[in-house]
C-alpha cells in the first residue's frame, strides 16, 4: 500500500492538490510532515486559513521544523495576517539567518506593509548572499514592479523568462508592463500566458480578456495608445501655453480636437465596444 | 544606518489589508486625481490624495508628504496667477491655478504610487472591484476644494499687489 504522504507529495509536484488533499485523508495526522503537506495543499486550493492551521498543528510536534515555519509565514500571509506571517518568518530566520529565501519573504512582507526602506534593506541582504536564487529573483521582480521601477522590473521579469518560460510572474508584470503603455498586443500574449501559468488568478484573467479585446479591436487599440497620461499632459500643456505663444494654436486646435474624440470615444463608446465582444464575442476577436 | 536589531525587529503593523475592500473603504484611481487637479485646483487635489492614501494605508510619512507638498503647491498657485496674470484675476482663475494644480497632481501621483501598485498587485479581486468611482467625491472636492482655491488666489494676490505696491 502506497504511503499518503508519498501519494500526497506525487499530486502537489503534479499541481493536483484537490488530491493531495483527497489522499492525506486517507492517513492518520501523525508526524510534522503529514501537517506540511496539508499546508501546502490547502495554501494551493486557496484555502489560506485552512493552511495555517495545518501548519500551527504541524509546528506544536515540531516547534523548530523551518519548513512548517516558512508554510506558516506563506499561509498567514495570504489570509491577511502580516502579523503572524513576520513571527514566522522570523523564527525561521533564527535557525538559517543568511537563508536568502527567507530574507526575500521577509522583504516582501515588509512591502506587503508599505515598509519600504525595510524592504528595501531585506532584499538588498537577499541578493548579497545569494543572487541567483529563484524567490529572490521573484521577489525582485516582483518589487520593482510594485515600486514602479518599470525598467528594473522588466529586466527582472525577463531574467525570471530565461530561467522559466512559463513563469507566471514574469509573465504578469511583462503583461502589466505592456498594458499601463498601451501596448495591447505584447500585453495580451504575457497576460494570456500567465493566464494559461495559472488560470485560478482571476484578477489577471481579467485583464487578460480585456486586453485581448483591445489588441483585437482597431479602434480600441489606436485609443488605448493615444489615451495615455502624456497625451493628456501635452494637450494640457499646449492649452496653458498658448495664451502666452499665440502661434502654438496650430498644434493646439488639433490636438485639443483629438482629445476630445479620444473623451468621447472612450467614454461612450469604447465601453459599448467591450461590452458587444463580453456579449457576443464575434469571432474576430479571437474568443 | 540600519542595524540588524532594527532589520529583524519585528515591526509589521498588518493594516494594508489584501481582503477585498466594501464600497465606501476602495481607494479611488490615481489618473482620476488629475481631473479633480484640472477643475479644482490645488486644495481639491491634495484632499482627495490625503483621503486616497489613508484609504490605500499609506505610511503616515507619505500622508505627511502629501500635506506638505499641498501647502506648497497652494502658495505655489497664488505666486504662479500672480506672475502669470498679474492683477487679472478672471485669467489667474481661468488658468493659473490649473497650471500648479496638474503638476502637484503628477508629484502626489508619484508619492501614492508605491502604495496603490502594492494594493493593486495583493488584491484578489479584479480591477473593476478595486476600486471606486472618484465621480461623487471628485465632483464635491472640485466645487467645494475650487471655492476654497479661488479665494486663496484672490485674498493671496490681493495681499501681493497691496505689499508690492
Amino acid at each position: 500500500v502506497t504511503d499518503p504522504r508519498v501519494l500526497a507529495r506525487h499530486f502537489l509536484d503534479l499541481g493536483r492538490h484537490d488530491r493531495a488533499l483527497d489522499a492525506l485523508e486517507g492517513a492518520e495526522p501523525c508526524n510534522a510532515e503529514w501537517f506540511l503537506l496539508r499546508s501546502h495543499a490547502s495554501r494551493e486550493i486557496g484555502d489560506a486559513a485552512g493552511a495555517v492551521d495545518a501548519a500551527e498543528a504541524g509546528l506544536r510536534l515540531d516547534p523548530a521544523s523551518v519548513e512548517l515555519l516558512a508554510a506558516l509565514a506563506d499561509a498567514a500571509a495570504a489570509d491577511d495576517d502580516l502579523v503572524l506571517a513576520e513571527r514566522a518568518i522570523l523564527a525561521a530566520l533564527e535557525h538559517v539567518p543568511e537563508s536568502p529565501v527567507f530574507l526575500a519573504v521577509y522583504a516582501q512582507l515588509a512591502a506587503c506593509d508599505l515598509q519600504l526602506e525595510k524592504a528595501d534593506a531585506l532584499l538588498a541582504r537577499a541578493r548579497a548572499v545569494d543572487t541567483e536564487d529563484d524567490t529572490v529573483a521573484e521577489v525582485e521582480a516582483w518589487y520593482a514592479y510594485a515600486r514602479g521601477d518599470r525598467r528594473r522590473a522588466a529586466a527582472a521579469a525577463r531574467r525570471l523568462l530565461a530561467r522559466d518560460p512559463d513563469s507566471e510572474l514574469a509573465h504578469t508584470i511583462l503583461g502589466g508592463l505592456a498594458w499601463s503603455r498601451g501596448v495591447a498586443a505584447t500585453a495580451s500574449r504575457h497576460l494570456d500566458a500567465a493566464v494559461r501559468a495559472d488560470p485560478a488568478r482571476s484578477p489577471v484573467v481579467e485583464v487578460a480578456r480585456e486586453a485581448r479585446v483591445e489588441a483585437a479591436d482597431p479602434f480600441l487599440r489606436g485609443l488605448y495608445r493615444i489615451d495615455r497620461l502624456w497625451f493628456w499632459a501635452l494637450a494640457l500643456g499646449l492649452l496653458f501655453a498658448t495664451p502666452f505663444v499665440p502661434f502654438l494654436a496650430v498644434v493646439t486646435v488639433p490636438v485639443l480636437l483629438l482629445a476630445v474624440g479620444v473623451a468621447l470615444y472612450s467614454w461612450f463608446i469604447a465601453p459599448t465596444v467591450r461590452k458587444n465582444v463580453r456579449d457576443g464575442s464575434p469571432p474576430w476577436y479571437g474568443g | 544606518m540600519r542595524t540588524d536589531d532594527d532589520l529583524f525587529a519585528p515591526s509589521l503593523q498588518g493594516e494594508a489589508r489584501v481582503e477585498a475592500l466594501t464600497k465606501g473603504e476602495r481607494p479611488w484611481e490615481l489618473t482620476s486625481q488629475f481631473y479633480v487637479a484640472f477643475f479644482g485646483g490645488a486644495v481639491a487635489v491634495t484632499a482627495i490624495a490625503w483621503l486616497n492614501a489613508k484609504r490605500l494605508r499609506a505610511p503616515e510619512e507619505t500622508q505627511r508628504w502629501i500635506l506638505i507638498l499641498g501647502g506648497l503647491g497652494v502658495v505655489a498657485s497664488v505666486v504662479a496667477s500672480y506672475v502669470l496674470y498679474g492683477s487679472d484675476f478672471r485669467s489667474a482663475t481661468r488658468l493659473g491655478y490649473r497650471i500648479v494644480a496638474v503638476l502637484l497632481a503628477g508629484a502626489l501621483y508619484k508619492l501614492q504610487q508605491p502604495a496603490d501598485r502594492i494594493y493593486s498587485f495583493r488584491s484578489p479581486v479584479g480591477e473593476d472591484e478595486q476600486y471606486d468611482s472618484l465621480w461623487i467625491p471628485g465632483l464635491i472636492a472640485v466645487v467645494v476644494g475650487g471655492a476654497v482655491q479661488l479665494g486663496i488666489i484672490l485674498v493671496g494676490v490681493g495681499l501681493i499687489e497691496a505689499v508690492a505696491s
